[in-house]
């Protein structure tokens, strides 16, 4: 007879080969979905083949990532309704919208939608069944990076047949970017910066966000690319090292720097607060990776190298 | 006793940036003894204003948590119970949240802070549950416990509801970093208050420490000695609305600490809470600063929510502690 520790040892090995099965029937499930396409499918951001009903005439986003994209990518007039977390751009505070956490099916079945349009980033990837079975396609596009996204605009250019739009709006932020960085390419010494998304718990961008493309387009140097995570919440002790140029941040329309003081005492004496280059920046144009983070980017270079948009202007 | 130096001077030594030792005890030698507390160099300020002070801190709070844990037990009779027991730590989280997510009136609001909602959201439930339990024969242990249970999950309740309400992404995250336990936000302002709840909790529970034994052995067991039985229950339950009310809404719910250092400290010393007593406190207290070093150190550039770090590296000790030891609560 076993053991109990003996038992104990099988029990558990047995219940390893269970969870690995049932891992193996998932991986199985997605690749017959996705070797079943036809054609003319086309492969969204979770490696599915979603072949369209129809032609798209009424879509539904269900996050502002993609909301962002079906505008860029010319599809305004065919959105039908969008998630409350919406908020730009302005127009679309006019459709109706529903909540998306939990998500509300209902209320996204009654816009009777051709298309929902999703966010890889954002959006729960079990969802896709749910509207399948509601017989709603529904398309994640990939918003990970600003490049990420150039690409969903073509990509929902080709899905809302406004492919032409979608293209122009290509060219003119890679023409945008071109620009910027021709401008900022004259800066000498890229001025050690911080980006806070908030007053006052410090969470900020790290290695391999998309933050820090951004911040070198606007000819900034961003000091926290350094520190080996995504989405770091920076130290008091970090910050008072590191001791900032500038510090960009959402801290709203009506920030006052005084609260970044109030939270933080020990930063008084950086040379950012001291010099008060401390800058607000709109949430909408940076927290995600979208169209908007080109003027984003344009704005914190307006504001840390005025002299050189003095010239351009002259 | 003799653990406080190194353990503290580590706290001091060690953070999310490395700075060269040398230089630490220089910049702290030459501030404590010179008191030139004006240079603005930043690491006389990570020094002075941001790791003395979080260690400070984090000593009398986790030694004040920790001698409320052996009350709650000794009070209860319930190796199980802890400081939070009674609802104390999710009535401070929802006050907190309620104040910082906005859901509070403006009027209260505008009269409060953060601290401040925390510490009358832990006297408001702890006030319910003492309310619930009390009677004319006296307090009942077992009404206590569940009236506890039931007002932390109802605390719990209005805590996720007011997080899930909320608009403010920033400010819930805020709120999130802050019911997961923290020093980051501690201040030489913030010491005195920490430090006189923690200690008039050492001093009251040391002269109980009596008390408290027989309390262990049961009401009547208790009485036949001559322990004024209700009245200690009283005091114990007061006591413990004050002290951890007061340093939870400093550090945020920092967990285990209460339940732990308690039962790792009779593995040592034995059940009479004449030692029991001091020895949570300092083991407590030294726990906590090196979680919260730990915590501080962990990855560059950053500070991990201290209550993190105190599950991850306490319970494991606990578990090992509780296995190779002969341990007895009572």
């Amino acid at each position: 007879m076993l053991g109990f520790r003996a038992r104990l040892f099988v029990g558990f090995i047995l219940s390893l080969l269970l969870i690995s099965c049932g891992n193996q029937d998932r991986r199985a499930g997605a690749v017959s979905t996705s070797s079943s396409g036809s054609e003319q499918g086309i492969v969204d951001a979770l490696g599915r083949t979603v072949q369209l009903h129809g032609p798209v005439e009424r879509v539904v986003t269900i996050a502002p990532g993609a909301t962002e994209i079906v505008v860029a990518a010319g599809g305004l007039h065919k959105l039908v309704g969008v998630s409350n977390v919406d908020s730009s751009p302005a127009a679309v505070l006019e459709l109706p919208s529903f909540s998306v956490l939990p998500m509300d099916f209902e209320s996204i079945l009654a816009l009777e939608p051709d298309l929902v349009l999703a966010s890889s980033q954002v959006n729960d990837p079990k969802h896709a069944r749910v509207f399948e079975s509601l017989g709603i396609d529904v398309f994640y596009l990939d918003g990970s990076d600003w490049e990420a996204v150039f690409e969903s605009i073509k990509v929902a250019g080709d899905l809302l047949s406004t492919r032409e739009v979608a293209e122009a709006t290509r060219d003119s932020l890679s023409n945008q970017i071109s620009e910027l960085k021709s401008i900022t390419s004259a800066v000498t010494m890229r001025p050690r910066s911080v980006f806070l998304i908030s007053e006052v718990t410090s969470y900020s961008f790290g290695e391999g966000s998309y933050v820090i493309d951004l911040f070198d387009w606007a000819g900034l140097d961003l000091a926290s690319s350094e520190i080996g995570t995504p989405s770091p919440k920076l130290s008091d002790e970090w910050m008072l090292v590191e001791d900032p140029t500038y510090i960009f941040g959402t801290f709203g329309d009506d920030f006052d720097p005084s609260l970044l003081i109030k939270h933080h005492p020990t930063w008084k004496n950086l040379k950012a607060i001291q010099s008060e280059n401390v800058f607000s920046i709109p949430h909408d144009l940076i927290l995600r990776p979208g169209p908007g983070n080109v003027q984003a980017s344009y704005i914190m270079a307006q504001k840390a190298h005025s002299d050189l948009f003095q010239q351009v202007g002259n | 006793m003799v653990a406080l130096l190194p353990v503290l001077s580590a706290a001091i030594a060690f953070g999310s940036v490395s700075l060269p030792l040398s230089t630490t005890f220089r910049v702290l030698s030459r501030a404590l003894f010179a008191l030139d507390q004006t240079d603005s160099t930043p690491i006389l300020q990570i020094v002075l204003n941001l790791r003395l002070p979080q260690a400070l801190a984090a000593f009398v709070v986790g030694g004040g948590l920790s001698i409320i844990g052996v009350a709650m037990q000794a009070l209860v009779r319930n190796p199980l119970a802890e400081p939070y027991i009674l609802g104390v730590s999710s009535g401070a989280s929802a006050g907190a949240s309620l104040f910082y997510l906005g859901f509070l009136p403006t009027f209260i609001a505008a009269q409060v802070d953060i601290t401040l909602a925390a510490f009358i959201g832990a006297l408001l439930s702890i006030t319910l549950v003492y309310l619930v339990a009390r009677s004319r024969d006296g307090l009942s242990v077992s009404r206590l416990l569940l009236a506890g249970v039931a007002m932390a999950s109802l605390m719990a309740a209005i805590s996720s509801f007011v997080l899930f309400a909320s608009p403010d992404l920033n400010r819930m995250r805020a709120v999130l970093f802050w019911l997961m336990g923290s020093f980051e936000h501690v201040t030489w302002s913030d010491l005195p208050l920490a430090t006189g709840a923690a200690m008039i909790g050492l001093v009251v529970l040391m002269s109980l420490s009596r008390s408290l034994d027989a309390l262990l052995i049961g009401d009547e067991p208790a009485k036949s000695l001559g322990i004024r039985v209700e009245s200690v229950k009283k005091v114990l339950i007061v006591l413990s609305a004050l002290v951890t009310g007061t340093l939870v809404s400093i550090s945020g719910a920092i967990g285990f600490i209460g339940l732990i250092i308690p039962h790792a400290v009779r593995s040592l010393l034995g059940v009479n809470h004449r030692y029991v007593l001091p020895g949570s406190f300092l083991a407590g207290g030294l726990f906590l600063v090196l979680a919260d070093t730990l915590a501080r150190s962990l990855l560059p550039g950053q500070q991990v929510p201290v209550g993190i770090v105190t599950a991850i590296a306490g319970v494991p000790f606990f578990l090992f502690l509780l296995r190779r030891t002969d341990y007895q609560f009572k």
